[in-house]
């Protein structure tokens, strides 16, 4: 990549980072969106488990329930993103190829756009979570969950290209949903179906995080090849939407 | 009649996409099924009002599940009720339509779309748990849903698509947990007794575990709710389409 | 007289945001069968006075009379996504509280004279930006109002459309309807019987 092409793609990702920070909504919702996460089912099983026999207290720890909560906002968040910087800016990403810039520039623009956000939005939720609950290895968590929200971005972007944003918007929320329900509790008891859903590896680095304070090597690697995998997809399909 | 008209065309728009009508189908049988299957058994006791159940936290689990998935359908639907069809409205306002017509097919079409989810999710969980009174769950699915839905308008007024989605998603989210009994123990906060989903939760935990002798008040009063939510949108909407 | 706007006063802003006055006292008149135009330069204020003249905006002072209906076509495209032309034809055509049997004579022609009759069963998100066009201007057209207002009614139109959509204005006015137009009409002076200029919040004939 030449320096004029490095230059373009900052700048491609420089403004649509500041089309999103300008929308005071947007500011808000990066900070009380994981806080209410995190508070809600950090509670919700902190509860639970005060009031139900031991075994269940095995199963998922309060801790884990913390960390679950800013997984799931931290996704819901940077899948949003994703899914409405495709459908928004659709016709705006034509132009500029039109106006000269190559489809893979636009693209990548994009690209450091969802990751800047994840970075922004996972700084904030490790913050927000290191107020309920802290983590015994934080680094472990904070990757999981910059991982797997990552993946929820490029997730985000692969829906937002095939459908409209009613129907997208619908079909993200249950993907995520699904995924948190079923990583965090068939994944528990080992079901092969878990395996394959984007939040399952993640989660692993991050139970081990929380629980053990170790780092899970082998998962985070999975979950890096499962987020390389979507970030093909999602470039495919980027640049399918900004060169046609 | 004119109302007629544009209920009629207001509610094509809904059934003309397939996709959306497998979606808001499949969806809640999909989260209901899976509630009851992923999660963990156990015994738990619950004070619910002046009573005390023993439940399994799987079937709580599931009988949540399916307010949520029906109140979040909802909700979304609001939303892109409002906005995706406003600047229309307000044309067909001008056009000659009488505001509280275009404002009553509108709120029809939601009350209808929110029948259908919460009947689908009140079928799916029988599938699963015998749920005492159906009907009355049934009915607590369908005032949640459609006060989401109305809320969902309302938020649509005010935010765009972006800010609009994560913000139903929060409403629901905050009701739903604020008020799961498996937190709340019996014991709810007097700050969440004002939530929209309050009293339908009461009718549906009633319904569902108990059959408590307060319900009839508890229905009554979500009713109350909903029209208020109801007329809050009218005025909203009245307001967004009058020329 | 069809229209009389007398010194209409438009601002926007306020505590938050700067206040900008867009219109100082504009004053516009149009008679019957009268084809008039407004013009002016981006920003100038067409499209406000326009609005507040339908009655979408409200004036500040001024006032406004208009005698007789009135069709407005706004310079965005105010449709229904997911319903079809022929479904939109109904949806207003009831709006204006016309016959079916109009309704259908009305769509027909508005089809042939515009052409995307072939359009008629497709839905609004699946057409091309110059059929939408068609669409949002027949929609203000369909019931032969009195005044028809257009706000640039012929962006994204092929040569042939645009100068059949001039051939049917003149039509209109020459059947004793007037038309409002707001236009940034090349060599299509001719056939005006008035334009307007709108220059600092104020009209100038």
């Amino acid at each position: 990549m030449s320096e004029s092409d490095r230059g373009r793609v900052a700048l491609a990702s420089l403004m649509d980072a500041r089309e999103y920070f300008r929308n005071p909504v947007n500011v808000a919702l990066l900070v009380t969106i994981p806080y209410l996460f995190v508070y809600f089912y950090g509670a919700i099983v902190e509860h639970v488990v005060q009031n139900l026999p031991e075994e269940y207290a095995e199963f998922i720890s309060v801790p884990e329930a913390y960390a679950m909560g800013a997984f799931f906002g931290a996704a819901v968040l940077t899948g949003l993103v994703g899914f409405y910087m495709v459908t928004g800016a659709r016709a705006a990403d034509r132009r500029l190829v039109v106006a000269g810039y190559r489809p893979l520039q636009v693209v990548a623009g994009r690209i450091l756009t969802i990751l800047v956000v994840a970075l922004a939005l996972n700084g904030i939720t490790m913050l927000i979570l290191s107020f309920f609950e802290q983590p015994r290895f934080p680094l472990a968590v904070l990757a999981a969950t910059l991982v797997g929200s990552t993946i929820y971005g490029f997730i985000g972007v692969v829906v937002g290209s095939f459908m409209e944003e009613f129907e997208g918007s619908i079909t993200l929320f249950w993907i995520i949903t699904l995924d948190v329900g079923i990583s965090f509790q068939l994944g528990e008891t080992g079901s092969a179906a878990g395996n394959l859903f984007p939040g399952y590896h993640p989660n692993q680095v991050m139970v081990k995080g929380v629980t053990e304070g170790t780092f899970a090597a082998e998962s985070f690697l999975l979950s890096l090849v499962y987020a390389l995998c979507a970030l093909a997809v999602a470039v495919a399909v980027f640049h399918r939407e900004a060169s046609t | 009649m004119r109302y007629g008209t544009a209920l009629r065309y207001s509610l094509r728009s809904y059934y003309r996409s397939p996709f959306l009508l497998a979606l808001l189908l499949f969806l809640p049988i999909a989260f209901v099924a899976l509630s009851f299957a992923v999660t963990p058994s156990g015994l738990m006791t619950l004070d619910i009002g002046e009573t005390v159940v023993t439940a399994d936290v799987k079937d709580i689990d599931g009988l949540l599940v399916a307010p949520f998935t029906a109140t979040f359908l909802a909700g979304v639907i609001g939303l892109f009720l409002m906005l995706a069809s406003v600047e229309a409205d307000r044309r067909l306002v001008l056009s000659g339509f009488r505001p509280g017509e275009v404002v009553l097919a509108r709120l029809s079409t939601l009350a209808i779309a929110s029948a259908y989810v919460s009947l689908v999710s009140t079928g799916a969980v029988l599938l699963h748990y015998p749920v005492g009174q159906p009907l009355l769950y049934g009915v607590s699915l369908l005032l949640r849903a459609y006060m989401f839905g109305c809320i969902g308008m309302l938020i649509g007024t005010y935010f765009g698509k972006t800010g609009g989605t994560y913000l139903v998603f929060l409403a629901i989210t905050i009701d739903i947990t604020a008020l799961d009994p498996r937190i709340t123990l019996g014991e709810v906060p007097d700050w969440a007794t004002y939530l929209p989903g309050y009293h339908p939760n009461q009718v549906l935990l009633d319904a569902a575990l108990t059959g408590l002798p307060d319900t009839l008040t508890h229905l009554v009063l979500s009713l109350d709710y909903a029209a208020i939510v109801t007329l809050g949108v009218m005025l909203v909407f009245r307001r967004r389409i009058l020329p | 007289m069809v229209l009389r706007a007398e010194g209409v006063e438009k601002s926007f802003g306020g505590l938050w945001k700067r206040r900008v006055e867009v219109l100082k006292g504009a004053s516009i008149r149009v008679d019957e069968g009268e084809f008039v135009a407004l013009v002016g330069e981006n920003g100038a204020g067409k499209s406000v006075f326009m609005k507040v003249i339908v009655g979408l905006m409200k004036r500040d002072a001024g006032e406004i009379e208009v005698d007789g209906t009135g069709g407005y076509c706004p310079q965005e495209l105010e449709l229904y996504s997911r319903l079809t032309c022929d479904e939109h034809f109904e949806l207003f055509g009831r709006a204006y509280d016309m016959e079916r049997e109009d309704i259908l004579r009305r769509s027909d022609e508005l089809y042939e004279d515009l052409r995307f009759a072939k359009y008629s069963d497709f839905l609004v998100k699946n057409l091309s930006e110059g059929t939408k066009q068609k669409l949002n201007l027949s929609i203000a057209l369909m019931h032969e109002p009195d005044l028809l207002l257009l706000d640039e009614p012929y962006q994204g139109f092929d040569y042939d459309t645009y100068m059949a959509f001039w051939d049917m204005a003149n039509d209109i006015t020459a059947a004793g309807n007037s038309v409002l137009i707001i236009s940034h009409m090349v060599g299509e002076e001719g056939r005006l019987d008035r334009i307007y200029q709108l220059r600092e919040g104020k009209c100038f004939e």
